[in-house]
This record gives structure tokens, sequence and C-alpha cells, in this order.
């Protein structure tokens, strides 16, 4: 990888501004991680309040209880899109803070990879379990 | 490689903690919170996927007294995130940026922590708990 200057452009650069700045940043993808972060908060924003309801109205009291809850397509597409949302924002934002903090190139590659799989894991095995636990309300 | 002198962050130890710097620190822990609290998350769902053994051993843990206090701990990282994620996407539209407004937002994020804490457990114990 090439180092590349963050603090502007060479003097008498023709490249463009932009041009200068795709492929910045410390994971080399400039602003795309900042934009998705943003996206996916203003998703959960929603979401959460709306589980933190469904958990005070009483869909973690029991087992029937949240079967039947999740049986309802509507509740069942809003909690895979929290869980999926939710790994999304955290699989970004965990990012940010290993590429702050860890700044020897195989560790932060390490760590960078680790965090993205288990997210991936993570989500894919909690969207399978929301939808098994609807099917069975 | 040649080291050229680049200008130093700076080392956050030397400064006293004000309102913005410690509100801005405090969203990356609860963050981390929040990323502890995705997997009680995925484990809740995974039982209740298992059957009703592994349901109910969930059950128990997450009404147990640490399951309680973990889940009262989630509720402050989720209200103080949620709350000073939404003075972020304010920041990122452009609007807040005077001193004045940056403190008031931070107060504002802290009051909104506290009483949506207060409110929600307020609400549990009142209608006798959602359980988990």
């Amino acid at each position: 990888m090439t180092l590349r200057s963050a603090l502007g452009r060479p003097p008498g650069s023709r490249r463009t501004p932009l041009g200068h700045a795709r492929g910045l940043g410390s994971t080399g993808r400039g602003t795309e991680h900042w934009y998705w972060e943003r996206l996916t908060a203003l998703a959960l924003t929603p979401l959460t309040v709306w589980f933190v309801i469904a958990l005070l109205s009483g869909v973690g009291s029991g087992l029937e209880a949240m079967q039947a809850w999740l049986s309802v397509p509507g509740n069942m597409v809003l909690l895979i899109l929290l869980n999926l949302f939710s790994f999304w924002h955290a699989q970004i934002a965990i990012g940010v803070v290993i590429t702050d903090y860890v700044h020897h190139e195989a560790a932060k590659m390490a760590g960078l990879i680790t965090v993205k799989f288990g997210c991936i894991v993570l989500a894919a095995f909690a969207t399978v379990a929301i939808v098994m636990t609807g099917l069975q309300g | 490689m040649q080291k050229r002198k680049r200008p130093l962050s700076p080392h956050l130890s030397v400064y006293k903690g004000q309102i913005s710097s410690v509100v801005s620190v405090m969203q990356r822990v609860t963050g981390g919170g929040l990323a502890i609290g995705l997997v009680y998350f995925v484990y809740w769902l995974g039982a209740a996927a298992y059957g009703p053994e592994a349901y109910a051993r969930a059950h128990w843990f997450l009404t147990s007294w640490f399951g309680y206090l973990s889940l009262f701990g989630f509720s402050i990282c989720l209200y103080f995130h949620l709350c000073n994620g939404i003075r972020h996407l304010v920041w990122d539209i452009g609007y807040g940026f005077e001193i004045e407004q940056v403190h008031l937002g931070g107060i504002a994020v802290l009051a909104g922590t506290a009483i949506l804490t207060v409110l929600t457990w307020t609400v549990f114990l009142l209608t006798g708990g959602g359980a988990s």
C-alpha cells in the first residue's frame, strides 16, 4: 500500500480534489464507511425505539409470547432489519476504533477481518433464529 | 521509510474533562457496551429458536440479578448512544457547531439519557415487567 498525503493535495497537483480524496482513510475507503455508519444510524433510531416498546409490552415474558410476536410478518421483518442494521453499524464502528488505536498493520488487518466475519456470522445466525422462532408461533 | 514530522493528535490525558469531550468519549464507550448487548440479543434469539429448554436457560440468565444489571446497563448505553447519535446526525447536516450549542446539546444528551432510562424502568416495574 502506498502512503499518500492526507493533508491536502501536493502543490501543483493536476488531480481534482475528489480524485485526490478517493482511496484515502486508514482503510483506504475514503468516506464510504462514514456514510454507511450514518445511514444505518438513521435506520436504527426508529427501530430501537420500536424494539424497546415491544420488550416493555411483554414479548420477552415467555417463549410463546415471543413466538406469537414474531409470527406477525411485520414484526419479523422489523426485527431482522434491527439485527442487520445493528451488526452493520457495529462492524463499521468497531473497525473505526481498531484503525484509530491499532497501529501495527498486521494486527489491524487481523482485527478488522475478525470483527467483520464475527458480525456476519452473528447476524446470519440471529436472522435464522428470528425466522425459525416466528414460524413456530 | 523516512518519517516526516506530522502534527500529533492531542493526548487526551493532558486535558481537563469538559462536557464536550466527556460526551464524545462516552459515545465510544456506550457503543462498546451495545456491542456486548448484541451478543446477549443473539443469545436470546438463538435460545428461542433452539426450543423450550434452551429458552428457559436464557430466560433464567436474563432475569437473574446479573441479567437485569446487564440490561439496565445496556438501556443506559442505548439511550446515550441514541441521543448523542441524533446530535451527531444534526452536526452532519451542518447545525449546532457554536460552543454554546455544543454544551447545551451535551447536557441535553445526559438529561435525555437519564429521563428515558428512568422512564423505561418505571414502565417496566409498573406493568409487572415484560421480563428480559
